[in-house]
């Protein structure tokens, strides 16, 4: 394997890790004492310098932390969702104590997001059943949005600073465009039941293996993520341990494409920034895996009919891809749960971290099966 | 706006909704009150009113033009309400109207006893001022005012406005007999007072500067102490009472109580953690692989399982001896790197 750099966090077991947008040598992890089950939280800012990773800042706060994200509009700045339910807004120039704290959740707050186009707002997500908008510089939310369930991750769209995406503990993907109106569905447009078998006339359609596609028992998402090249796609993974990629503009549809090969739930996935068809995820197998989703190879040959098919009924759906592991980072030695794209340098930087208070730092090219 | 119109329902919001309901129901009756027009009007008293005061004004400048008045006052509704059944009633203008008119004026529809107001009419006003004013006023005045007012009431009979005719001026003298009647005494006390001994007055104000004042306020000095004692020593007998029944003694008590739910609440809390725990540890109990064999975090999951790990404040603590827990990552994890590389190579390779 390719060069690693290594960081411990002492005490603390990661929970999510995200690289500065502004800078290539600085990246942020949220961690938690006792696994994020009793105890304190803190926020660790690493800077790579020729000595290796090391901490440019570290805040604690009294709660776990699950969540972070850069602040898009300020380089200092980063938000953390913490486990009494509260957003905090941490300063890299200010010492020890957030510069704003955002507290309307009810429950733990799991996913925060900064708008990457506005860049005005953010979001969050929490157990409590919703979603709230956020300025930084408001102390109460602009927008909440309710979910109804368990909502383990939110972001906004990378090219559409009103749309809004919500997974939850439903297993369904919610669209919201806050160009609507607030009607009674709350700006909600769009619900993709991701474990539903796609519906429309005609026969199910086949994985590119051949087998017949019928759905999924219905699980917890726990994690998605919006492709930053196709506007409409978005990854989805969570307890059922596999990978799903799907199309907005086609909620019914069924997926994309299916990635399996994790051995338990899935933890975080994340798209490449560099290129369309690369995403690497985090799972509780303790290992961070690369994909593609097949989407710039050929699509695959259509399956043979089957001999009872009524040839009167019009070509079959096309197949579903099943995408391709192309890499797998097996050194985290306990579950591996957040992992994240460096945009800047050769593009295949990552970062992952897990419960072994470890955050390693790895080229994926190193990985991938040439 | 958004908020007021859907999301999720509450008991404030819908008393709110009730609220806004109640007052415009409010407004409407108002609206439709001080605008007296519309078949309900004839109920309210407005346009009683307005006639009864275009009534006095024409009694009081004596000399009034019978037709101009009243009847183009009267609000088209009212005349068309009117039934014709009672123009015979109305002949009288006095007599007929109360019979025919109950609801708007209770006092005015009792039956006038024409005899009776007239001897009353008689007697001097003065005694009538304790009367209420509705009962006496119409009665009282009716002597005067039916010559005038029997004119115009007469002349209309042919229209359904009469009736209203014969009330209007019925409720004008009620005005101008408790003008009347409470002015004559209060005029004359007010014209009374300006008169009385000033030095008199000032007299006294002297007298009771000099001496009576010291001694009032001396007296209010020894009244007060008494007073303070005893509200210093009902404050330590409340002070008392309370410390043994108020409400620290009760919250005393209550945190005896709040320990024991706190405890049932902490054992609640431990067997919802170990419940999880023993979900985790079974789900990866297939799980034959070193790492999660090796697993710190699987490791303290059994033992939270087994209950020999128990979370005390915000630390894993053993339930045996209560000495906190290190869950820290031991080094060695980390130390032997090229042995946990070999199996991601292996499974890279595969």
């Amino acid at each position: 394997m390719a060069s690693m750099l290594e960081f411990r966090t002492p005490g603390f077991n990661p929970y999510a890790v995200k690289y500065s947008p502004y800078y290539d040598s600085r990246l942020a992890v949220a961690a938690s004492a006792n696994y994020g089950i009793v105890g304190n939280g803190r926020l660790y800012c690493l800077g790579l310098s020729a000595a290796g990773v090391q901490v440019e800042k570290a805040f604690d706060t009294n709660d776990a932390l699950y969540d972070l994200a850069w602040s898009e509009i300020n380089e200092n700045q980063i938000v953390v969702a913490c486990g009494d339910g509260s957003i905090k807004l941490f300063d890299l120039g200010v010492n020890e104590f957030p510069v704003m704290n955002f507290h309307e959740h009810k429950r733990e707050a799991f996913s925060v997001c900064w708008n990457p186009i506005t860049k005005d707002t953010f979001l969050s997500s929490s157990w409590d059943g919703t979603v709230k908008l956020w300025s930084p510089a408001r102390n109460e939310s602009l927008k909440t949005l309710p979910i109804g369930c368990c909502t383990y991750s939110t972001s906004f769209s990378p090219s559409n600073p009103h749309i809004i995406s919500a997974v939850s503990s439903d297993s369904n993907i919610r669209i919201y465009d806050l160009r609507t109106p607030v009607n009674a569905r709350y700006h909600l447009t769009t619900i993709i039941p991701v474990h539903a078998p796609p519906q429309g006339p005609g026969v199910l359609p086949r994985l590119a293996t051949g087998e017949t596609y019928a759905g999924a028992v219905p699980a917890e998402i726990l994690t998605h993520d919006w492709n930053k090249y196709n506007n409409t796609v978005i990854a989805t993974a969570g307890v059922d341990r596999i990978i799903r990629t799907h199309d907005i503009r086609n909620p019914t549809g069924g997926p994309l494409a299916v990635l399996a090969g994790h051995e338990y739930a899935v933890r975080r996935v994340a798209w490449s920034p560099h290129a369309s068809d690369i995403l690497v995820s985090a799972s509780y197998d303790m290992t961070v895996r690369v994909w593609t989703d097949g989407s710039t190879q050929a699509p695959p040959p259509p399956p043979p009919l089957p001999p009872t098919a009524d040839p009167m009924a019009g070509p079959p759906p096309p197949p579903i891809r099943t995408g391709a592991q192309i890499g797998l980072m097996n050194r985290h030695t306990e579950f591996a749960t957040g992992v994240d794209w460096c945009l800047f340098g050769s593009g295949g930087w990552v970062a992952s971290v897990g419960w072994d208070e470890r955050v390693l730092l790895w080229d994926a090219n190193g990985l991938l099966r040439r | 706006m958004a908020d007021s119109m859907c999301g999720p329902s509450n008991g404030a919001k819908n008393l709110l909704s009730h609220v806004d309901r109640d007052r415009s129901m409010h407004q409407d009756r108002f609206t439709s009150n001080a605008q007296a027009s519309g078949s309900a009007s004839f109920r309210s008293n407005a346009p009683f009113r307005q006639g009864a005061e275009m009534g006095f004004n024409n009694f009081q400048q004596a000399n009034m033009a019978p037709e101009m008045p009243v009847n183009h006052m009267l609000p088209t509704a009212d005349r068309a309400f009117t039934p014709p059944v009672h123009h015979p009633a109305h002949a009288p203008p006095i007599g007929g109207a109360p019979a025919a008119f109950a609801q708007p004026h209770a006092a005015m529809a009792r039956p006038a006893d024409q005899g009776w107001v007239n001897e009353f009419s008689a007697m001097n006003l003065g005694p009538n001022t304790a009367q209420p004013q509705m009962a006496t006023a119409p009665n009282v005045h009716i002597g005067p005012l039916q010559s005038p007012w029997a004119t115009p009431a007469m002349g209309l009979q042919a229209q359904p406005g009469p009736l209203f005719m014969s009330q209007a001026p019925a409720f004008a003298p009620s005005m101008i007999g408790s003008a009347s009647a409470f002015s004559n005494p209060q005029l004359a006390s007010t014209a009374a007072q300006p008169q009385m001994d000033v030095e008199a007055f000032n007299r006294a104000f002297g007298d009771y500067d000099g001496m009576l004042f010291e001694q009032e306020v001396a007296a209010w000095k020894d009244k007060e102490e008494t007073q303070a004692a005893a509200d210093k020593e009902f404050e330590q007998a409340q002070a008392e009472w309370m410390a043994k029944h108020g409400p620290t003694a009760e919250a005393a008590r209550e945190n005896e109580t709040k320990t024991e739910t706190q405890a049932l609440k902490k054992r609640f809390e431990d067997e919802q953690l170990a419940r999880a725990a023993v979900d985790i540890v079974s789900s990866v109990s297939d799980n034959a692989s070193e790492k999660f064999q090796k697993s710190q975090f699987l490791e303290l999951m059994r033992r939270i399982a087994n209950k020999e790990v128990v979370v005390d404040g915000t630390n894993f603590v053993d339930a045996e001896t209560g000495e906190g827990l290190d869950t820290t990552q031991k080094e060695t994890a980390s130390n032997n790197g090229d042995h946990q590389l070999n199996p991601s190579n292996s499974t890279t390779d595969a």
